[in-house]
């Protein structure tokens, strides 16, 4: 057979570490960490109740809609710990990702390139596997950070680009997972935790390639590399988690888009839109502004005053982003089941909610009949025993239970209910 | 099934799985293709793919290899201070790769309008966290060199 082009050589590998009990390992890690991913990731979008229109951000969806239930608004940090594992442990499985892929990279170069109709499908399969996982990390990471430097929907491509991953995902645990199994039981990671540098040792040759033919003589022992690898993932756990989970944490989470400390004001605490962003302008939130209400038969419009004239109830819930952020405040106001009786709708099945802002996704939302008669869900009017602020959503702003914070829609101006949808 | 092996190279099982693969990814991709911006999603997946293996990994391997060559010592020999390079450049390193918008500012017109705030705390914050790893890290090699000379004396 001719001599194989530069970098097909397998002499070119020269890591001493390199081996499938190795990449085995981190593939168990990761067998426990991608499930979770996908799991929160599809839960998320659930969350959205994208049956309700205009909720559906993905209309072209298909049967990946099949899963889909009408979201619990309860416990209240529902979506708040859904959304906090999946960019938390998201962002923690970056270096486990990384150096899995450093530990299969021979496999790219593997010469002759195919061997077999066998081994050209299931190539295929792992282009899709590592495209998918690379492009869902790189878009939610960025999207976290609220960096767009794409003009796609965020929404389109990290749900669809899921399900490519989802069934390379599936595949390759199939075919691999024996493999795994097989890796893992040849040694024992307590004894391999046990070996200084000078006691690592090449895996013995393998079928896989993975194993150098020549191996360079180890600069850092497979304990080191393994423990490199998980305290830099504790790192960035430690470095972001503080961001959903809140208190002394969060001033831990300093890299993180809404971690770090905030004052101690009522309303302090982080946003998703400011005011400016969206065109709210002071005379609209002043004292004209006026509450719409629509049922099927009848329409009231509402001061703020009035509103504040009605039973208010307060509660203590998180507001949590599709972001991964999330914080608890007070939220003070009145029922949005009192305000659906006001207008006859006590049996609606949705309410359209509508914001003063001008244009964007989150403009307005549908609420379900199930969080419209959650005694928890309010239109607040204040937030930890203060006026909201107009960042926060002054003069009034939904806050329900266990929903994404994009449908907490801020700055209302009008609801509609309907009796069915 | 013997023919099956040899015309494609590998059991039924095999190919049950790919087959699920290309049916699950390839019904994706189809809803991916009625997206508003398919080529450019598209473009953005190939892309991802390309610039880990061969832009990220050929870098950060080079790097690596360059460090232990300028370093001329085997690994085990305990001046080697390799390691204590290599991890505080991976350590910061890996929080650039994952937070570099913030810390750069390239997002700061759409982090404004989404928070309020600015992003020139998130560099400094960074060159904060830089300058403390290394420091511990060069902290942690001169304690061993004392240790070192110490047990040999």
């Amino acid at each position: 057979m001719p001599r194989a082009p530069w970098p097909f050589r397998s002499t070119v590998w020269r890591s001493p570490l390199r081996g499938p009990w190795l990449t085995s390992v981190f593939g168990a890690v990761l067998l426990v960490g991608i499930p979770l991913m996908i799991l929160t990731g599809l839960l998320s979008y659930a969350a959205y109740n994208p049956g309700l229109s205009p909720n559906d951000l993905t209309p072209g969806r298909g049967l990946f809609g099949f899963y889909l239930f009408d979201w619990p608004t309860r416990p209240v940090w529902l979506y708040r710990l859904n959304q906090g594992l999946h960019v938390t442990v998201g962002i923690a499985l970056v270096p486990i990702l990384l150096a899995k892929l450093w530990s299969v990279i021979p496999k790219l170069f593997d010469w002759p390139p195919v061997r077999s109709v066998a081994m050209a499908l299931e190539r295929i399969t792992i282009a899709l596997l590592v495209g998918s996982v690379l492009f869902e990390f790189v878009t939610g990471i960025l999207n976290s950070q609220v960096f767009y430097p794409w003009k796609f929907s965020f929404y389109e491509a990290h749900l669809y680009g899921a399900w490519v991953f989802i069934g390379a995902f599936v595949t390759h645990l199939a075919l691999k997972l024996p493999t795994m199994v097989r890796s893992l039981r040849r040694r024992s990671l307590r004894a391999e935790l046990r070996k200084g540098i000078a006691d690592t040792e090449p895996e013995p040759p393998d079928e896989h390639g993975l194993v150098a033919e020549r191996p360079d003589p180890p600069t850092i022992s497979r304990r080191g590399a393994l423990g490199l690898v998980a305290a830099s993932s504790l790192g960035l756990l430690g470095l972001t988690a503080g961001q959903s989970i809140g208190g002394r944490l969060r001033s831990l989470a300093l890299f993180s888009p809404r971690g770090g400390s905030y004052g101690s004001a009522p309303n302090d605490f982080p946003v998703n839109k400011t005011a400016a962003s969206v065109g709210i302008k002071a005379e609209e939130t002043g004292p004209n502004w006026r509450l719409a209400l629509k049922g099927s038969s009848s329409e009231r419009s509402i001061s703020r005053d009035e509103l504040m004239a009605m039973p208010q109830h307060t509660y203590d819930l998180p507001i949590a982003c599709v972001e991964g952020w999330s914080v608890v405040a007070t939220w003070t106001g009145v029922r949005i089941a009192d305000l659906a009786r006001m207008v006859g709708a006590s049996g609606a099945d949705a309410v359209l909610v509508e914001s003063l802002e001008k244009g964007g996704a989150f403009a307005q939302a549908s609420l379900s009949g199930r969080q419209i008669r959650d005694q928890q869900s309010l239109l607040a009017l204040q937030v930890n025993g203060a006026d909201l602020s107009m960042d926060h959503g002054f003069p009034a702003r939904v806050i329900v239970p266990a929903a994404p914070g994009v449908h907490n829609t801020k700055w209302v101006r009008q609801m509609t209910f309907m009796e069915s949808v | 099934m013997n023919a099956l092996r040899k015309v494609y190279g590998s059991g039924l099982f095999h190919f049950v799985a790919v087959v699920v693969c290309f049916a699950v990814s390839g019904y994706a991709i189809l809803r991916l293709a009625d997206s508003a911006e398919p080529v450019l999603i598209g473009l953005w997946f190939l892309g991802a793919l390309l610039a880990h293996d061969f832009l990220l990994y050929p870098v950060y391997t080079l790097l690596d290899r360059a460090v232990a060559k300028g370093q001329g010592l085997g690994g085990t020999d305990r001046a080697s201070w390799i390691n204590f390079v290599r991890v505080p450049v991976l350590l910061t390193g890996l929080v650039f790769l994952v937070w570099f918008p913030l810390i750069l500012g390239v997002n700061a017109k759409t982090y404004r309008a989404a928070s309020g705030l600015g992003t020139g705390r998130f560099l400094g914050r960074f060159i904060a966290f830089t300058a403390a790893v290394f420091l511990v890290s060069a902290a942690l090699y001169c304690l061993r060199l004392l240790r070192w000379q110490r047990r040999a004396d």
